[in-house]
C-alpha cells in the first residue's frame, strides 16, 4: 500500500481521511485492524511513529494541526497504514506490509481546508525513482482579480533527504522561458503560476529535469473562499496498450531538448 | 504451505479476471479513443472541457481538429461538431455555451467525447491508441471558480463502440471516501460498457446500517447522476454492477461552493 501524504497550499490545511477497507470484493485483502503512522524527514533519516490504530472497515481524519508538533517545521508529514509498526528510524522510506489493491488502488481522500470551504482528490503516492524527470502542461490556470493559481509539485522518494533541483516554467506556444525556481525532494514544493504574465491562451509546461513529482494545480479565490485542486495525467496517459512508456519517453525527449533557457 | 496459499488465491481470481480486461482495444488500429466525460447545463450548471492539441504535444505544428460528441442522459447521440485546434495555445471549450444553442436540450445532464483527428506518427507503431482524457471543469451557480476533474475512463472509440469491459460476476466498488452528514452529493456514473448494466448504489454508515439504496439500469453510453441529501451520520458509497470498475464522479456540496473529483 502507498503513503498518503498531508497536503499543504496558501490560505489552507491539510486535512487526510484514511480508510481500511478495500476498494473492491475480489482482489484479496487482510481483513485486519492497522497501524496508522506517521512518517517524516528529521536529521537524515527517516522517523516513523505509530500515531492510531484503525480497525477493519473504519475511518480515520488526520488533520495537519494534528501531527504539526510531531514533524519539523515545513516538513513533509506522510502517512500510512499497515499490520506492523513501521521501524521508528530507517534509512531508506519504510516498506509497508499491508495489502494491495490494483482496480482501482487503495486511495485516502487528500484535502485542503481553508477558513470557508474545501477541495480535495482521492489520491496516494509511492516513492518515484530519483533519476526521474517531469513534464507537465497545465490548462488550469483559471483568471480574475482575486483568484490566484499555484502548481503544487508533490514529490516522494526512497532516500531521507531534501535534494534540491530547479523546476522551470514555459510558455509551450513560443517555448519562451518564463521563470525557474528551487524544489526539494521528499516535499510538496508550492509555486505561483501568476507571475509569468500567462493569459487565457497560455498554456504553461512545467519541466524538472532532475526530479519528477505529482503536479497538483492549485486555484484559490478571495484567499480561500473558493477552491479547486486537480493533478494532470503523467505524459504516458495520452495513449493506451502497446508501449506507454515508449511514449513517454518520447515526450520527455522532446520537450525536455525543447526547452532552453 | 505458501506454494499452496498462492495457488488457490490464484484460483479463487480465475472467475474475476479470465476474459475481464477493464478496457478493450478498439478492433481498428487507427482508431482513436475518449472518455465519456459528464456534461452539465441548466441554470445552476456549467461546462468547460480544456481542448489539447496532442498531435502538436508530439512536435507536428500543422492544423489539427477533434470531433465533439454528445450523448443524451439515456446515452444517444443528439449533436457532433467539428473543432479547429488552436496549436499550442490553451482552448477551453465553452460546453454550456455550444449546448445553448439548441431550443430545448434533451436533458440537463449527459456525456460527450471528445476524437483527436490527427494520430501522432509515434503512436500507431508502437501499437498504442491516443487516447482523450482530459480535464472537464463545472461552475456551479455562476461561482467565480471553476473545480476541475481529469478524466480516467479508456470509455469509446471514434466509431462510437464502448470499450468498458464486463464482468461475469458482480462487483463491489467500494468507494474510499467519508459522505458527511451536513453535506449534499451529486454521484455521476456512466456506463462505458457495450451492454445494459444492473447498478446498484448503496449508502451505508460505518456500523453496517443501508442509509439509502437505489437501483437503476443504466444503459450502454448512458450517464446517471444520484442524488445524496439528509444523511443521519457519516457514510461511505458501494456501487455493485458488472462493470469491471464503477468509478464515479463525486460533485460535493457544502450549501453553494462545490468539490468535484474522481472516485
Amino acid at each position: 500500500m502507498s503513503y498518503y501524504p498531508i497536503l499543504k497550499a496558501p490560505y489552507c490545511s491539510g486535512k487526510t481521511t484514511l480508510f481500511n477497507f478495500s476498494p473492491n470484493n475480489w482482489q484479496s485483502v487482510d481483513k485486519c485492524k492497522q497501524v496508522v503512522s506517521l512518517t517524516y524527514i528529521e536529521d537524515g533519516v527517516w522517523h516513523s511513529r505509530a500515531i492510531g490504530e484503525l480497525g477493519y472497515q473504519s475511518f480515520k481524519i488526520i488533520e495537519h494541526s494534528d501531527v504539526v508538533g510531531l514533524i519539523p517545521d515545513g516538513g513533509l508529514g506522510l502517512l500510512s497504514l499497515s499490520k506492523d509498526e513501521l521501524p521508528k528510524v530507517s534509512l531508506e522510506l519504510p516498506i509497508l506490509n499491508c495489502s494491495r489493491t490494483s482496480v482501482p488502488n487503495y486511495r485516502a481522500t487528500l484535502g485542503l481546508n481553508s477558513k470557508f470551504t474545501q477541495t480535495s482528490y482521492q489520491g496516494e503516492i509511492d516513492p518515484f525513482p530519483s533519476q526521474a524527470s517531469l513534464l507537465t502542461f497545465s490548462p488550469f490556470l483559471q483568471f480574475d482579480d482575486d483568484v490566484e493559481n499555484y502548481v503544487l509539485l508533490m514529490n516522494l522518494e526512497k532516500t531521507p533527504e531534501n535534494r534540491g533541483v530547479e523546476v522551470e516554467i514555459y510558455d509551450a506556444h513560443n517555448k519562451e522561458f518564463k521563470k525557474a525556481q528551487g524544489a526539494f525532494s521528499n516535499q510538496i514544493n508550492i509555486i505561483s503560476l501568476d507571475d509569468m504574465g500567462f493569459d487565457e491562451q497560455s498554456l504553461p509546461v512545467v519541466i524538472c529535469r532532475g526530479m519528477t513529482s505529482i503536479p497538483l494545480y492549485f486555484s484559490s479565490y478571495k484567499r480561500g473562499e473558493l477552491l479547486s485542486i486537480e493533478h494532470t495525467h503523467p505524459p504516458g496517459s495520452l495513449v493506451v496498450h502497446g508501449n506507454r512508456f515508449g511514449v513517454q519517453k518520447q515526450l520527455k525527449e522532446y520537450w525536455l531538448s525543447q526547452l532552453k533557457r | 504451505m505458501k506454494i499452496i496459499n498462492n495457488f488457490l488465491k490464484k484460483t479463487k481470481k480465475i472467475p474475476w479476471v479470465l476474459g475481464q480486461k477493464l478496457t478493450n482495444k478498439p478492433a481498428n488500429p487507427k482508431s482513436v479513443i475518449s472518455d465519456l466525460f459528464v456534461w452539465r447545463y441548466n441554470k445552476d450548471w456549467n461546462t468547460y472541457f480544456e481542448l489539447m492539441d496532442v498531435a502538436a504535444l508530439f512536435g507536428d505544428e500543422r492544423q489539427h481538429y477533434i470531433d465533439i460528441v454528445f450523448f443524451d442522459e439515456v446515452g444517444d447521440e443528439f449533436y457532433r461538431q467539428l473543432i479547429k485546434l488552436n496549436g499550442l495555445c490553451r482552448q477551453m471549450l465553452n460546453i454550456s455555451d455550444l449546448l445553448s444553442t439548441f431550443n430545448k436540450l434533451p436533458s440537463d445532464y449527459g456525456t460527450f467525447c471528445v476524437f483527436h483527428q490527427k494520430i501522432p506518427s509515434g503512436v500507431s507503431k508502437i501499437g498504442s491508441f491516443l487516447v482523450e482524457r482530459g480535464y472537464v471543469s463545472y461552475q456551479y451557480k455562476d461561482a467565480s471558480l471553476r473545480s476541475y476533474v481529469h478524466g480516467n475512463l479508456d470509455a469509446i472509440d471514434d466509431t462510437l463502440m464502448p470499450l468498458g469491459g464486463s464482468s461475469f460476476l458482480n462487483r463491489r466498488y467500494n468507494l474510499q471516501y467519508l459522505i458527511e452528514p451536513n453535506k449534499d452529493y451529486d454521484i455521476a456514473l456512466v456506463n462505458a460498457s457495450s451492454s445494459n448494466k444492473r447498478v446498484k448504489f448503496k449508502i451505508e454508515s460505518f456500523d453496517g446500517k443501508a442509509q439509502i439504496r437505489k437501483n437503476v439500469i443504466l444503459k450502454s453510453k448512458q450517464a446517471f447522476v444520484f442524488s445524496i441529501k439528509n444523511l443521519p451520520s457519516y457514510c461511505r458509497l458501494i456501487i455493485k454492477s458488472k462493470m469491471i470498475m464503477a468509478r464515479p464522479i463525486v460533485f460535493c456540496f457544502d450549501n453553494d461552493k462545490i468539490d468535484v473529483f474522481h472516485g
